[in-house]
């Protein structure tokens, strides 16, 4: 089961990287300024966090996937549940995306990353719930 | 403790004995739930959509200049930002035609990246004093005629009333919001003719880019028809008249959209009739094959007591917990995709988009809920029939 988590895990990790450049990108437009320069917007740098958010949750999910000990599978699990909250964070909170509700942005990619960070979320806290339980019963075993 | 061995718990125990079959199985029913409800949902907010403009549109005729009748219609149903106008005698014309009850003139302004909105917008000044189409969206929004300098916006347009906004270097004072109306209207932004004229001269000392129209020029004529009049005779001659200008018969626009979505009905049902007719064939192989694998385990649950009944009810909620999950699951998952992209997929089909009510929503689900949930029972009915009917002795000696 754990296994199955981790490898779900690591796909949505993947997609947490990919579809704020690819699938649903950002803004491309830049912004510029009274001197002239060109500014990217803010969600510019969300999809930049992102990827860095999205490589952490396939790195977790790859360890998880061979963590043996119980406790290593729970602190995974608990990284793997703040790392899915930092992915929507970084869109809603932390850097943010355009204000415009038309802009591509708004629309697509910022739905798209809750989404996504909300099915690490809860696919961490699955994960520390099996593993939480494993070591009750593990616990509870009669000794021999 | 002993637990009661109920049929509900029971038939949880034996779905949770193989997770992989028990979630390949429920896949299945998930999709039929998911192409049903999410399928569903999405006609039906085109159609609303749709009803809602056909019901508020107001003109019965549309007056373009020649070509733009393909860029109108993205006007009208994606706000597809476009600067096109004709001659100013047109309206005049038109409107000393026969069968014309009433005309009002529009001008339509692309914007240039505005600060509230970044990406073009579309700005349209309509004649307050002879409008009839503007005026139902607007409802309580202003109940006064614009003044130069004042604008109304639609929903999706980032400000608020009190906000300024600045189009072709000059400033504008947001009045009014537009509830969301599902079509282009919701991007853009409204102003009397007069100040979309004045904007227009003003642009070619303030703005970067001057708009380029003057005030003996507007984009369309939206035309009333006479009771009973005939807005197809009306087009013609209006051609005939001025053969510049390319005609619009609203109703004809939207029974084309309508056809489409008509078009959309069958193929939607079908796939998720197909689908549904698949789902049964492989539950009730899947579901026969179950049956036959635990001959022995059904055997003892007579022997120790369960009756014909028990057997059968045991079987049909097994396969009825199984498709009512996957049902409850296959919703979530459209709705996780249908309502936070609403936006986006508005934008993508560029129609009208408008969400049924919260209890035609609820209805559907319900119904997507009971289609999807009925899969089980009726897949796995002939092997509860033929598993009851079984005598116990037989049933064990066969799963040995």
């Amino acid at each position: 089961m754990t296994r199955a988590l981790a490898v779900s895990t690591g796909v949505l990790g993947l997609l947490v990287a990919v579809v704020p450049q690819v699938v649903l990108p950002v803004c491309s437009a830049s912004i510029e300024t009274k001197a002239g320069t060109l500014i990217p917007m803010k969600c510019f740098w969300t999809a930049r966090a992102e990827l860095a958010v999205g490589a952490l949750i396939v790195l977790a999910s790859i360890l998880l996937f061979l963590s043996r000990s119980r406790s290593a599978t729970l602190s995974l699990c608990c990284i793997l549940t703040g790392l899915g909250i930092v992915a929507v964070l970084l869109p809603t909170y932390l850097i943010g995306v355009c204000p415009g509700p038309t802009m591509p942005c708004h629309m697509g990619t910022l739905p798209g990353l809750m989404l996504l960070g909300s099915l690490v979320t809860v696919a961490g806290l699955a994960g520390m719930v099996l593993a939480s339980r494993r070591e009750s019963q593990a616990v509870t075993w009669p000794a021999a | 403790m002993a637990r009661r061995l109920s049929t509900l718990y029971l038939a949880s125990q034996n779905l949770g004995r193989k997770p992989a079959r028990t979630a390949a199985l429920g896949f299945t029913a998930a999709v039929v739930a998911a192409v049903l409800f999410g399928g569903t949902l999405l006609v039906q907010s085109m159609q609303r959509g749709l009803d809602s403009m056909a019901g508020r549109l107001g003109a019965d005729v549309l007056v373009v200049p020649r070509g733009y009748e393909p860029t109108m219609k993205e006007v009208l149903l994606s706000g597809e930002p476009s600067t096109f106008y004709m001659a100013r005698q047109v309206l005049p014309d038109v409107a000393s035609l026969p069968g014309v009850a009433q005309t009002s003139p529009q001008l339509f302004i692309a914007s240039l990246n505005a600060a509230c909105c970044t990406l073009p917008v579309q700005l349209i000044g309509f004649d307050p004093a002879s409008d009839f189409s503007i005026r139902p969206w607007l409802g309580n929004t202003v109940s006064r005629s614009l003044k130069t300098g004042e604008i109304i916006i639609g929903d999706l347009i980032l400000a608020e009333v009190g906000d300024e906004l600045q189009f072709f270097g000059q400033t504008f004072h947001v009045v009014g919001k537009l509830e969301r109306t599902g079509m282009g209207l919701d991007v853009a932004v409204l102003m009397s003719l007069d100040s979309a004229y004045e904007m227009a001269r003003l642009s070619e000392s303030k703005a970067v880019r001057p708009v380029g129209i003057g005030s003996d020029q507007l984009s369309s004529i939206l035309v009333k028809v006479d009771p009973g009049g005939d807005p197809q005779a009306l087009s013609a001659n209006i051609v005939r008249l001025h053969p510049e200008t390319d005609v619009i018969v609203s109703s004809q626009m939207i029974q084309g959209v309508a056809d489409r979505l008509r078009g959309l009905l069958p193929l939607l049902y079908g796939l998720a009739s197909l689908l549904w007719i698949m789902s049964i064939c492989v539950l009730a192989a899947v579901f026969s094959m179950i049956v036959n694998e635990r001959q022995r385990e059904l055997g003892l649950l007579r022997a120790m007591g369960a009756t014909r009944r028990r057997l059968f009810a045991l079987i049909i909620s097994e396969s009825a917990l199984l498709t009512g999950l996957s049902a409850v699951a296959g919703i979530l998952a459209a709705s996780l995709i249908i309502f936070p992209f609403r936006d986006l997929i508005a934008g993508r089909l560029g129609l009208p988009y408008l969400y049924p009510p919260a209890g035609e929503i609820a209805v559907l689900i319900l119904l997507s809920l009971v289609v999807t949930l009925l899969l089980g029972p009726l897949a796995s009915l002939y092997s509860a029939v033929s598993a009851s009917r079984t005598e116990p002795y037989a049933m064990i000696r066969e799963g040995e």
